[in-house]
């Protein structure tokens, strides 16, 4: 019975090859590597995320308000046609709610597949931390069973930024949303 | 296990061939039972099986093999005349063709190994002539599809749907190039007006200095006038490029959703296959018709309502179809006649079911809505036809008093309404006696599309279905009257109650007077209220989008869609919202008995009744407002679970088989959250066997009654009892 190029068995030897390569520790650069994030500002606090669960940023469009859900639900968006979920991150994360916000913004985020906007106050950009500059969250936000914040890099200039756990943090739009 | 990525997609290949020629083997059975003997048909037949065997072998799936053979045998022999496929014969070749299609699904085939065997060997003692065994017993037929829906969805589309789709979106790619010549349009006409601009100047400086400008106004005047043809030429191009681009993204629309759609067809097979099966069962003689096979169904909607229908054929064998001799006694055709037709009628789609049997007797209706305590006999007098027949929806409701094989199967008359309203449908009956039934679906053509009602509510855009709209009006604000504080217009020779529609979504209202006010008259079976509205911003197409599964169900809202400026809007669940607005309505009335009762110096306590059945929740909903409860009603569990969480009840008396949600869900939702884990909860429900009860009090439920208790106090009882009253006082 003859078969398609694609439905070939792979060669041992291949197999042999791929088994190894995906075994092997992934390279890291040389010297201290540095944590890059995703900045952005709720409030009066900053919070950075990998860049890899930013989808994109967008200028704040209307929120149509979503009846019957608590204030962590800011409603829904369009996001590139798409009706999307778009969460107050001011009340997801617990921060007082920034008074003027200059540059409001819309962060598009995504997780395992799910799609979430947030309401932020302004976004930073991409910025890189060093590892040991990492100082462990205020003992008061764990004891409140809040904290959705793995570490904060305090900065020379400004505040620190609260490196944030997205695991949790989905988490707790999941939580919001329901 | 084999575990070989390589091995698994075969495997899908396989199952993907396995339904088409199970379809084709299907179909061509219940044919050859009318034809005995077509050597078309069986030629068909044996290249079918015999394709099947030669795919089960190429991905070693030897039951497969074996039964196909053993199927390819005996059509082999029926070509030579060496057999005659009588009807015992092609049930039994029928159930090998279940087999076949639970073989190629099931991930495990070796633990069929049994039934294939007592498949093969009753084959081979067909063949060898002798008296046909007794069928094996097999296990019921689960149904084959729907097994392998990981997480990626596939759909199959037809490559000339999609070749037109891509067709369609290369033109609109190279039609948005053109979109460049308009900004060098427009560039040009800049400089040309830069280029007027200075020759005005130069013209008013001279004029200033005393030359003469007559000719340099002449030169203006030319220059203006070329400025306008630019403008002119331009215009006319972009008019035709929006006219073009409009009907492109039409097109590119209609082609992307041709890609949903499925002939109607395509369940035509098992719907045979259900009527000839049933027949054959009961022992009726019925011709069963298909008409509208090519009509286009979306392909998620013909998915849903496949079981409805599959229902309402076999009910229409079961309840309606006569044996042939009382036909006959009856003067009628001693074969019954079953017909389903599905057609696109003023933008739905209708599927009509009807067939020619006893129909339904409306005393003996009566006497049983009576017999279930549904209502008294008085009442039961005065329903009419179509009120009468709207019984037969309710939950565990049925005209036979034995459970048969056919009506046992789970899907009831309720379940058929209730999928075809999540569907946004209405499905109606109709029937006279002796004369026969009929079912008439109406359906939404596609599930993503329809027109809308689009209006603001609170400052933000909502919509509902234009089909749920009774009518729209804008009423001068000195009309609007009111009694006892509720608000009303006078619509024709009838009062309906009006109420603001941010109250009931729980928005900021804009308290601003106004002239007049906008109304939207909606009505469900629940009875017809006026909603009023910010604005009317229109009506139009929507595009459906369902809400972040996340959410779960959020009340009164069934989708969400955008809108032409591409802001976000919510679809209304019009059922619901409705709901929403009575209880709001009730909620008023109950307050003002709550505070007569309260002279007793005890507050009444809430109680929240949850049933989907308006009977049921009305009868239980007295019962506790006359012994001094405050209650609130709920219409299913979903609905309950919105309302219990808010913890300021008491107690809550669900029932278990609802849609969205059900009791028992329900229960284990109260039961497993810190705030409302003290809150008692009593089952009342229609199923009395110890093992229903055990689920219900594993669930954590603290009553578990049957509704044979609102007559014997039961429920009353149990009530004072998890609130920890004396029930006399």
């Amino acid at each position: 019975m003859k078969t398609a190029f694609f439905q070939r068995e792979p060669s041992a030897a291949d197999r042999e090859r791929w088994r190894s390569e995906i075994a092997a520790p992934p390279p890291s650069a040389n010297g201290a590597s540095r944590l890059v994030l995703f900045v952005f500002r709720v409030g009066g606090e900053r919070f950075g995320i990998e860049p890899a669960h930013v989808e994109h940023t967008a200028p704040l469009p209307g929120i149509h308000s979503m009846p019957h859900r608590g204030v962590s639900v800011a409603g829904v968006v369009n996001v590139r046609g798409t009706v999307t979920l778009c969460f107050s991150l001011a009340d997801v994360l617990g921060c007082a709610a920034c008074p003027v916000a200059n540059r409001p913004m819309l962060l598009v985020l995504i997780h395992e597949g799910w799609r979430v906007a947030c309401r932020v106050d302004d976004a930073e950009g991409v910025s890189s931390f060093s590892p040991s500059a990492l100082q462990t969250t205020p003992t008061t936000l764990e004891a409140a069973g809040r904290s959705h914040v793995r570490g904060i890099f305090e900065s020379g200039s400004g505040s620190g930024v609260g490196w944030l756990d997205v695991e949790s943090l989905f988490n707790a739009f999941d939580a919001a949303a329901r | 296990m084999n575990q070989d990525l390589s091995n698994f997609s075969m495997r899908e290949l396989f199952l993907t061939e396995s339904e088409t020629q199970c379809r084709l083997l299907s179909d061509g059975l219940v044919a050859l039972e009318i034809r005995p003997g077509d050597p078309a048909l069986l030629e068909s037949l044996m290249r079918a099986a015999h394709s099947l065997k030669g795919a089960a072998r190429i991905i070693g799936l030897d039951g497969a093999v074996r039964v196909a053979h053993a199927m390819e045998d005996a059509f082999v022999s029926a070509q030579r005349g060496g057999i005659v496929l009588d009807s015992a014969a092609i049930d039994r070749l029928l159930r090998g063709v279940d087999l076949l299609s639970r073989l190629a699904s099931v991930e495990s085939p070796d633990e069929m190994k049994d039934e294939v065997e007592a498949f093969v060997a009753g084959a081979a003692a067909q063949k060898n002539d002798t008296a046909i065994p007794a069928a094996p017993t097999v296990a019921e037929p689960t149904a084959p599809s729907g097994n392998a829906d990981d997480d990626v969805r596939s759909l199959r589309v037809a490559a000339e749907s999609l070749d037109q789709l891509l067709g369609s979106a290369g033109e609109s790619l190279v039609a948005s190039r053109r979109i460049r010549n308009f900004s060098s349009d427009f560039w040009r006409l800049h400089a040309h007006q830069r280029k007027t601009a200075a020759l005005l100047e130069s013209a008013i400086a001279s004029a200033s200095a005393g030359e003469d400008v007559s000719a340099t106004l002449r030169q203006l005047q030319t220059m203006i006038e070329s400025g306008d043809r630019i403008v002119l030429a331009g215009l006319a191009d972009f008019e035709r490029f929006e006219r073009n681009s409009s009907q492109l993204s039409q097109r590119l629309y209609g082609q992307a959703l041709a890609c949903r759609m499925r002939p109607f067809g395509a369940i035509a097979s098992s719907l045979r296959r259900a009527v000839r099966d049933t027949a054959r069962r009961l022992e009726r003689e019925v011709t069963f018709e298909i008409r509208g096979e090519g009509t286009d169904v979306d392909r998620d909607l013909l998915e849903k309502i496949e079981s409805p229908l599959l229902h309402l054929v076999r009910n229409a064998i079961d309840h309606g179809i006569e044996p042939p001799g009382e036909r006959i006694a009856a003067g009628k055709p001693a074969s019954g006649r079953i017909s389903i037709e599905a057609s696109h009628s003023a933008g739905f789609l209708v599927i009509r079911i009807s067939d020619d049997g006893r129909g339904v007797d409306s005393a003996d209706l009566r006497s049983r809505i009576v017999a279930r305590g549904l209502t008294d006999a008085g009442t039961a007098e005065k329903l009419a036809g179509g009120e009468l027949l709207e019984f037969l929806f309710l939950p565990g409701f049925s005209l036979r008093s034995e459970v048969t094989e056919i009506s046992g199967r789970g899907v009831g008359l309720d379940v058929v309404q209730s999928t075809v309203r999540e569907a946004r449908g209405m499905v109606r009956i109709s029937s006279d006696h002796g004369q026969g039934t009929s079912f008439v679906l109406q359906l939404p053509i596609s599930l993503s599309v329809m027109k809308a009602l689009i209006f603001e509510i609170a400052g933000e855009p909502y919509a509902v279905p234009l089909a749920r709209v009774d009518r729209v009006m804008s009423v001068p604000a000195a009309d609007i009257e009111s009694i006892e504080g509720a608000q009303y217009v006078n619509f024709g020779q009838s009062r309906i109650g009006i109420v603001d529609g941010a109250l009931v979504l729980a928005r900021q209202t804009q308290n601003e007077p106004r002239e007049a006010v906008d109304i939207l008259l909606l009505s469900s079976g629940e009875g017809r209220f006026g909603i009023v509205v910010s604005r009317f911003l229109g009506e139009g197409e929507i595009v459906v989008q369902p809400l972040d599964r996340r959410l779960g169900r959020v009340r009164d809202i069934a989708a969400a869609a955008l809108t032409e400026d591409g802001s976000s809007m919510l679809l209304l669940d019009v059922e619901e919202f409705i709901l929403s607005v009575r209880r709001l309505a009730a909620g008023g009335q109950l307050h003002g008995i709550t505070a007569k009762s309260s002279e007793a110096g005890k507050a009444a306590r809430q109680i929240l009744v949850v049933d989907d059945s308006l009977t049921v929740r009305e009868l239980e909903r007295k019962l506790l407002s006359s012994l001094g409860y405050a209650v609130e009603v709920a219409v299913d569990g979903m609905d309950a679970w919105n309302a219990a969480r808010t913890g300021r009840f008491a107690a809550v008396v669900t029932d278990v088989d609802m849609p969205r949600m059900d009791g028992i869900e329900l229960t284990r939702l109260i039961k497993n959250d810190p705030r409302l884990r003290d809150t008692p909860v009593i089952i009342v429900s229609y199923k009395d066997r110890e093992e229903d009860r055990l689920r219900g009090l594993d669930a954590g439920a603290d009553y578990y009654l049957t509704k044979g208790s609102f007559q014997d106090e039961g429920l009353a009882r149990a009530v004072a009892d998890v609130l920890g009253e004396d029930p006399q006082s």
